[in-house]
């Protein structure tokens, strides 16, 4: 295994490895609850809060879970994690619990979470599996959030329900739809491979020019 | 002897003269009838919608499509001609551009250009302007006063809304599904396409010209229009004759968008099967499936949705009916030798191509006993049980309160002058406030009864849900048992497609029809169709569905309720009311 530098394992996740964007990971929530940049938030924090307690805890008791039944402990403590989140955020926040509905039980399938816990915590110390878990969070939020200003600003004119176009606007309706979601997940993607393209034709560009040169 | 060159070349020997550019020419060719039949019958504002969304398809192409020169050979201006034909009169012009603009980028260029697309584009592109712009896309502005005038606002700005006119010509189709006095458009109108309807769709007569004209030069594969015309004939006529359909057939045939889609679009060389075998079988798929979703479905029109369903059966329709090679040995005979000799060789390739590497002995493991697995696995249950009990006792009550403030609050909404209220179970056939023992709350039907400040009964609060068009709908809703009309309704759950459906709740005028006393049973009117009897409710435009699905609940719950509050109910509260303030 090559060996990283904690910094590096925070900054990893959040661009780089970015979980939804690059990894294509969690990709259930990153569709389904989209539809606002509010949604996205708090989808985006259940998470964060979720995988940070398990990492930190999956990695200080490692040594006593047998690798036969390691994924299924994984599991059984993410599934406890994701019900404190559901009751507190159904407690604190009801309209926004109402607002995710079923998704919020459903981080427990995420496979972003589990993804970390069997390729980075079952293997490393504590403080740097929960410098991983926030990075990998933070990157998570970052994708849903472009995901959810995106179909926000075009399906209902507003972003974060401030009106940026005044009452005319002409709401894109299938953006706040499932099928909104999927559009949007392509559009971003298919900029980003674009980008990419663009950035290893000018590097290529380049190193021949520093050939004819020398 | 210079002049007779023997050419010594490769296969094919035999070229056609046709080309992809010829063949498309021709189809803009036999399409100027139907495009000059639309300015004539929708004015000047047809052309510039048509205009807009080649400009759309045409720019696309331009930008993104990867093959030099794809822009000549007219696919791109037949994808912006068909998809404008498919919109209604008055569609807005920034809409039309980017519906244009869509259909190609998502439904051809992505895929490689023409030729490797699985979906007509102009149908991609229409299907994303019904899901994106619902309201504009089924809004047929009346005709204009004079031919030269524009209908509706197909010059808004872009991204605003179109102003819509108040007044819509319902097209055949609608007036028959949704109309108060369903009529039945005669087959002359249809056929020379003097009704309502989209910029192409109107005039069988003209369609059915360009389509021969086509089928003639040989352009278009006839079996394809043939079969779907043959089997929505069959089909309707099946379901009209048993009485469940008020489509009849022949007007199933002429109105709409059949015309246009089964000659211009199902018979897209690209996205339609090789065989005529298959043709048949796509055509049969698509006629059935424009029948039921024309009986059945949400929406007035779904030639598109059958369309674009049945091409992506095309594979699978082309691999069924994939004729024997010549020479090749019989489907059923010789089967298993043919199969043997496959598969023994593709073992060779892999054997050499993927050499199967030695198994190693598996590292040692240490052996973790049984009892060991169980333990660790139940002491994390244990753990994760306890931590979820603790979270629970704290916030339990908090979930528990907002709850019951929540339905408070909408009781009392519902109720208009009350402040307090007593909650009633339904215990065999008579009201009571207590259950019996050992019963659980969950399983009782309840209803609320209100009092005003001198405790003199306001109104009976009844919680209902059913299936919506998305999902449960749910709501609350106040009812006055003496003079028999309601006093308020409100949304309590509802997942209905945003901007339509959920106008149910967002509505205001709307909801305020329910607390302005209506006299249940309730019936539902179009808006501005009704006669101003006491038990009408305007229907929400573009949410007819979702506004029937709230008058059926109230009208099921007191059908249901009815007997029971006529053995009589409580005048006064009980002792023990809750008698909460107002939040």
């Amino acid at each position: 295994m090559r060996s990283t530098t904690p910094s590096q394992d925070f900054i990893r996740g959040i661009w780089v490895e970015n979980p939804v964007l690059i990894q294509m990971l969690g990709l259930c929530p990153a569709l389904a609850v989209t539809n606002s940049v509010k949604n996205a938030l708090a989808m985006s924090a259940a998470t964060f809060f979720v995988i940070c307690c398990s990492s930190v805890l999956i990695s200080s008791c490692k040594r006593f879970i047998p690798s036969e039944v390691r994924i299924a402990a994984y599991i059984l403590v993410i599934a406890s994690f994701v019900t404190l989140a559901d009751m507190l955020l159904q407690a604190y926040s009801p309209v926004q619990h109402k607002e995710l509905g079923a998704f919020i039980p459903l981080i427990v399938v995420n496979c972003m979470i589990l993804g970390r816990q069997e390729a980075f915590s079952s293997k490393n110390n504590v403080l740097r599996s929960l410098l991983d878990a926030a990075g990998t969070g933070i990157g998570f939020t970052i994708a849903l959030v472009m995901m959810g200003g995106f179909r926000e600003i075009l399906g209902t004119g507003t972003f974060l329900e401030i009106p940026l176009f005044g009452p005319n606007f002409e709401h894109w309706v299938v953006m706040v739809l499932p099928a909104g979601g999927f559009l949007t997940l392509g559009f971003i993607l298919l900029a980003m491979g674009f980008i990419e393209e663009r950035k290893k034709a000018g590097k290529v560009e380049k190193a021949e020019k520093a050939e004819k040169a020398s | 002897m210079t002049d007779s060159i023997v050419r010594v070349t490769a296969s094919p020997h035999l070229r056609s003269t046709e080309s992809t550019t010829k063949i498309m020419w021709s189809v803009v060719i036999s399409l100027v009838p139907v495009v000059a039949s639309s300015i004539f019958f929708f004015g000047p504002g047809a052309i510039f919608i048509l205009l807009a969304c080649c400009a759309g398809c045409l720019l696309a192409e331009r930008c993104f499509g990867s093959r030099p020169g794809s822009l000549a050979d007219g696919s791109a201006m037949i994808t912006g001609l068909l998809l404008g034909l498919t919109l209604p009169p008055g569609f807005p012009l920034w809409m039309a551009f980017l519906g244009g603009a869509f259909g190609m980028v998502f439904g051809k260029i992505i895929f490689g250009g023409l030729g490797q697309n699985i979906f007509n584009p102009a149908l991609v592109g229409r299907a994303f302007l019904q899901a994106a712009f619902p309201v504009a896309i089924t809004t047929w502005p009346a005709k204009a006063e004079h031919w030269s005038m524009f209908q509706g606002d197909i010059f808004a700005i872009p991204l605003f809304s179109p102003a819509m006119d108040a007044v819509t010509e319902a097209t055949p189709l609608g007036n028959l599904k949704f109309g108060d006095d369903p009529i039945v458009t005669s087959i002359f109108d249809l056929f020379f396409g003097t009704t309502g309807g989209s910029l192409g769709e109107t005039s069988a007569l003209l369609l059915l010209l360009g389509g021969l004209y086509l089928a003639l030069r040989g352009h278009l594969n006839w079996h394809i229009p043939v079969s779907i015309f043959v089997s929505v004939f069959l089909f309707s006529g099946l379901f009209f004759t048993l009485g469940i359909s008020p489509f009849p057939p022949l007007f199933m045939l002429f109105s709409g968008g059949l015309m246009l889609g089964a000659i211009y679009m199902a018979t897209d060389m690209v996205t339609s099967p090789v065989t005529n075998r298959g043709c048949w079988i796509f055509g049969f798929g698509i006629g059935l499936l424009v029948t039921l979703i024309r009986i059945w479905g949400g929406l007035p029109e779904g030639v598109m949705y059958a369309i674009l369903l049945m091409n992506a059966m095309v594979p699978f329709i082309d691999r069924a009916t994939q004729p024997q090679l010549f020479g090749s040995a019989p489907k059923d005979g010789g089967k298993e030798g043919g199969k043997e000799g496959v598969r023994a060789m593709t073992d060779v390739v892999r054997s050499e191509e993927f050499p199967v590497p030695v198994s190693q002995p598996a590292p040692e493991q240490k052996k973790v006993s049984t009892f060991n697995l169980i333990a660790t696995l139940t002491i994390i249950g244990a753990l994760a049980g306890l931590l979820i009990v603790l979270v629970d006792q704290h916030t339990r009550p908090i979930i528990d309160k907002y709850r019951a403030e929540q339905l408070q609050k909408a009781v009392y909404e519902v109720l208009p002058g009350a402040t307090s209220y007593a909650t009633y179970y339904l215990v065999g056939n008579s009201l009571s406030l207590t259950l019996p023992q050992a019963a659980k709350v969950s399983e009782y039907k309840r209803v609320y009864i209100g009092y005003d400040a001198a405790l003199q009964i306001k109104g009976v609060a009844i919680e209902r849900g059913e299936p919506g068009f998305q999902d449960i709908v749910r709501l609350i809703f106040g009812y006055d048992p003496h003079t028999a009309t309601l006093l308020g309704m409100k949304v309590l759950e509802s997942k209905e497609t945003p901007g339509l459906g959920d106008k149910i709740f967002k509505d205001q005028a709307f909801v305020d029809q329910f607390f302005a006393g209506p006299q249940p049973p309730l019936v539902a009117v179009k808006a501005g169709a009704g006669k101003g009897r006491p038990n009408e409710i305007d229907t929400i435009t573009g949410a007819t569905i979702s506004s029937k699905v709230v008058i059926d609940i109230i009208n099921h719950a007191l059908q249901e309720w009815t007997p029971v509050l006529d053995q009589g109910i409580p005048l006064t509260p009980p002792a023990a009311v809750n008698d909460e303030a107002k939040q």
